[in-house]
């Protein structure tokens, strides 16, 4: 289960945590503060700096020689890390910043991407109860449509 | 049935998330394990939902890549989160072949810990459960 949490929460929050590659310079985007070790571990991730609401941003990664499987393509795994993270910035935001959890996240592949390629994705609120929140995210390389996640998130302590 | 590739293979995602260690599955098919270390965490210490659908998403392939004989693709990957893995447990996820055609194989996946060990007498405890379909490559 994965805290969702915000790429830019204020000072009181634990210290981010470096990633092993240096970020990139990147025409619209910011790196991410990353607090979860396993994001960072795998990391850096971009946030884009124009304003949004939190609920539907542009998030993205340039894929490297980690991310990949035997074939040299993003494996899926990396993908699914990635989408974690960010629908859970997006939970966060539509609950007021309330601590959630990952129910359940549903991945559909229509392409991958090699080491080198930038990976962007649209993250989005679909529906919101009190205790669950519906959202996902596309992703795409140059353009083109490689994944489609849709994820279920729970808000801790309500029934 | 041509053996699961291994996670010590290759340069790149598995064995950088790794080590994976394939382990001898009672039924003679195809199961891995894993010890959550401190950079598997998420920010609450807990294991971190994305190295849990990772792992889930290696052991679907590798078990559709053995019943398929070739590579495989996915073409979709299901994941629900029944329950919460922390630092130290050994994790194992064994999936199995629900139906396989020509070109396609549907799997479902167990990811679990506790009990798994030597000495471990604790209950087996359900950390995911997941579904994949696969393409089969063209040759």
């Amino acid at each position: 289960m994965t805290e969702a949490r915000d790429p830019l929460k204020g000072a009181h929050d634990p210290l981010p945590i470096a990633s092993p590659r240096p970020a990139e310079d990147l025409d619209g985007f910011q790196p991410m503060a990353l607090r979860d070790p396993f994001e960072a571990f795998l990391g850096p991730f971009y946030t884009e700096t124009a304003e949004n609401d939190g609920l539907e941003r542009r998030e993205a990664f340039r894929v490297d020689d980690r991310h990949v499987d035997a074939h040299g393509n993003l494996h899926p795994g990396m993908l699914m890390t990635f989408a974690d993270a960010i629908v859970g910035g997006t939970a966060w935001h539509a609950t007021g910043r309330r601590p959630c959890v990952t129910l359940s996240l549903q991945t559909r592949h229509t392409g991958t991407a090699k080491a080198g390629d930038l990976v962007t994705a649209t993250t989005r609120l679909t529906h919101k109860t009190r205790a669950i929140v519906f959202c996902g995210a596309d992703f795409f390389v140059d353009g083109t449509l490689i994944c489609q996640v849709t994820s279920l998130w729970k808000v801790l302590g309500e029934a | 049935m041509q053996s699961p590739r291994t996670t010590q293979q290759y340069a790149g995602f598995e064995p950088y998330i790794g080590p994976l260690e394939q382990v001898p599955d009672g039924d003679g098919g195809f199961a891995l394990r894993f010890t959550i270390a401190p950079q598997h965490l998420n920010g609450a210490d807990m294991l971190h939902g994305g190295m849990m659908m990772a792992f889930a998403a290696i052991v679907l392939a590798g078990t559709a890549r053995a019943a398929a004989d070739t590579d495989v693709e996915a073409l979709a990957v299901n994941c629900d989160f029944t329950g919460p893995g922390k630092l130290g447990d050994v994790v194992t996820g064994r999936a199995s072949v629900t139906r396989r055609t020509r070109t396609i194989v549907f799997l479902s996946c167990e990811i679990k810990t506790g009990g798994v060990q030597a000495g471990d007498e604790s209950a087996p405890r359900l950390l995911m459960t997941a579904t994949g379909v696969y393409k089969v490559a063209r040759p």
